[in-house]
């Protein structure tokens, strides 16, 4: 990891530990990422989101 | 691997330097040809089980590009000043190169790229010059490219694309909701919006599984197969014709000559940096745009005395640039745009230079969201935006899912003042010299990001975006670069350019050197697809000279 402030360190050893992968001891039980709602699935059909779900029903 | 492996005392008819984008279908083109082959990789080959979605280890480490601490990049803006240590540069550093781990963005140029001299005129300060060849010239590789490769597309979506022979092979991926967004908003504004040429696998193709969208494509390594790097495309066949043997961890220090002036192959350090020779009839140099011209340049000779190829002095001039600001904007349903891949539709509308805007350049612009989520929390958040506690909290969690960004690909000019050298101090863990980057944008570069990124903001705004923002483009914000693109110009004129029309280096008869350092232009960015289509024609050309015996 590149050296930055000791502010800007400090923001991203908060944010990786909420955020990171939980196999590095943080964001534990994914509980942050359900926090801001990324699933972390291995695959997604599509009608990923509100819009492109609303062009499928405008379909016959 | 699995392919053949030679004696380290045997001949081989050629060698390659570097399995990336253009190496890995150079080795496949020469070795089902008939030849022998060794392609030299500084980086490890790995399979898709060595991958995860670990973001810290491939955004915020370089789990898949070029590591700094032990090859150390510096960076000056011009040649009055000092160089200091910075990854001003990134590329892929494994078997598969940047294909490995690229967006997988496969844009043709368009026909205009090839002759934007003649058409746009001189351009003050830099170096524009029309390719030696025409896009009809590499139309037939492009489409070899995209058929050989695995490119899901749809032709004649896009009624600015240059003309071609045969549809993509794959249908387009799936539609994400910044494309229909994207869609809608520019419908409205009069553009042309289509859907996005990509190297990754929208239905089965070759024995390879379609794209699952687990959304993990830019940065990192597909663990499905489904992105079409050369490692799971033609790397593979390569191999099986028991013709050419990969050696990866294996770091070249130096192109050999003989007394003839002709390569007679390479000298490079094992994983155990033992140093050792590879000797070959023929050299194909495909190391990427920094990597390329800083071997030429440490090949350095009594009869090469500015570095092997480089009569012209122009190895390592014309740095051109990833250029292309990055809007976003917030809105009120999901998105979700973390599922499925970054890029789903694009415009080509503001691609041709157009003098009416007062400057040269012009670029793509596309729908996409290249974030994941600790990158987002840190980087993807409006400015004004609190960046502590709880109200940070809940800013990420309105703004993950609700997202999408504008990625502008635009224009960077040849400028000889641009350039990749030697560092005269810092040295890499082998002992080498450290690439050292002189890169300033040209004033035209900067006024077309600036134009469009109004451009970006209107079909931010014409889609609904309740709130829209934007990230700076100076050179400093958009590093590293990733394309790496004009450090060994292709031209006609040895005194004005590295390698003939084919690739060959002017100089030296057996050896060729083709990557993005060919580029004579940059057109709008996204070179992988041009730089295969070179490889191929390059490819093609060494095998009909080899067979006249014009090699040896």
């Amino acid at each position: 990891l590149d050296a930055g402030t000791a502010g800007e360190i400090e923001a991203l050893a908060t944010v990786l530990g909420f955020q990171g992968n939980p196999s590095y001891g943080g964001n534990r039980g994914e509980d942050g990422w359900h926090q801001i709602g990324f699933e972390n699935l291995m695959t997604y059909q599509p009608r990923f989101g509100y819009y492109d779900a609303q062009v499928d029903e405008e379909k016959p | 691997m699995s392919g053949v492996r030679f004696p380290i005392s045997e001949v081989v008819d050629f060698l390659v330097l570097g399995a990336g984008a253009a190496g890995g279908v150079v080795a496949k083109e020469l070795a089902t040809a008939g030849f022998r082959v060794v392609v030299l990789e500084q980086g490890p080959y790995l399979r898709e089980t060595d991958y995860s979605h670990d973001e810290i280890k491939y955004t915020f480490q370089p789990g898949l590009t070029n590591d700094p601490k032990v090859q150390p990049i510096t960076y000056r803006k011009s040649e009055a000043d000092h160089a200091a240590p910075m990854k001003a540069i990134e590329y892929g550093r494994q078997v598969g190169g940047g294909s490995v781990h690229f967006t997988a963005n496969y844009w043709r140029f368009h026909e205009s790229d090839f002759r934007e001299r003649s058409l746009c005129g001189e351009v003050r300060g830099a170096d524009l010059a029309d390719w030696p060849i025409t896009y009809a010239d590499l139309e037939p590789y492009y489409t070899k490219a995209e058929y050989e490769l695995g490119i899901s597309g749809l032709a004649g979506a896009n009624p600015f694309e240059a003309p071609r022979s045969k549809p993509y092979p794959l249908p387009p991926m799936p539609v994400k909701s910044s494309g229909v967004l994207f869609d809608r908003a520019t419908k409205k504004l009069g553009l042309h919006p289509f859907p996005a040429p990509v190297a990754i696998l929208s239905e089965p193709y070759q024995g390879r599984a379609a794209c699952v969208n687990c959304g993990f494509c830019e940065s990192f390594g597909c663990e499905m197969r489904a992105k079409s790097s050369t490692l799971v495309s033609v790397i593979p066949l390569a191999e099986k014709t028991g013709r050419c043997e990969i050696r990866p961890e294996c770091y070249v220090r130096k192109i050999e000559t003989d007394g003839a002036g002709r390569a007679t192959g390479a000298v490079y350090f094992d994983r155990n940096r033992r140093e050792i020779f590879q000797g070959a009839k023929a050299v194909f140099v495909c190391a990427n745009g920094a990597e390329t011209p800083k071997l030429l340049l440490m090949s350095r000779s009594k009869r090469f005395p500015q570095g092997l190829a480089n009569s012209s002095g122009l190895v390592g001039k014309y740095l051109m640039w990833d250029n292309g600001g990055e809007a976003q904007g917030l809105f009120e349903h999901p998105l979700n745009e973390y599922k499925g891949i970054q890029v789903t539709r694009l415009i080509h509308d503001y691609y041709a230079s157009d003098p009416e805007r007062g400057f040269y350049g012009g670029g793509g612009i596309d729908a996409r969201f290249d974030f994941y989520p600790a990158g987002f929390a840190l980087h993807g958040l409006p400015p004004d935006t609190p960046r502590w506690g709880s109200e940070f909290k809940r800013t990420i969690q309105t703004y993950f899912t609700r997202t999408m960004a504008l990625l502008a690909h635009t224009t960077s000019l040849a400028q000889a003042r641009n350039t990749v050298s030697l560092d005269p101090d810092v040295k890499d863990a082998w002992g080498l010299p450290a690439i050292r980057i002189t890169f300033d944008h040209h004033p035209d570069d900067m006024a077309t990001m600036k134009w469009m990124m109004a451009r970006q903001i209107e079909i931010l705004e014409a889609a609904g975006a309740l709130k829209t923002w934007s990230q700076p483009y100076d050179v400093v914000s958009n590093m590293p670069s990733r394309h790496l693109m004009g450090t060994c110009r292709m031209g006609n004129d040895p005194r004005t350019s590295v390698v003939n029309a084919c690739s060959r280096a002017h100089d030296v008869p057996n050896l060729f050197i083709v990557d993005g350092s060919n580029f004579v232009t940059s057109a709008r960015q996204q070179p992988t697809a041009t730089i295969q289509a070179l490889a191929y024609r390059a490819a093609d050309y060494a095998i009909r000279a080899a067979k006249r015996g014009d090699l040896s």
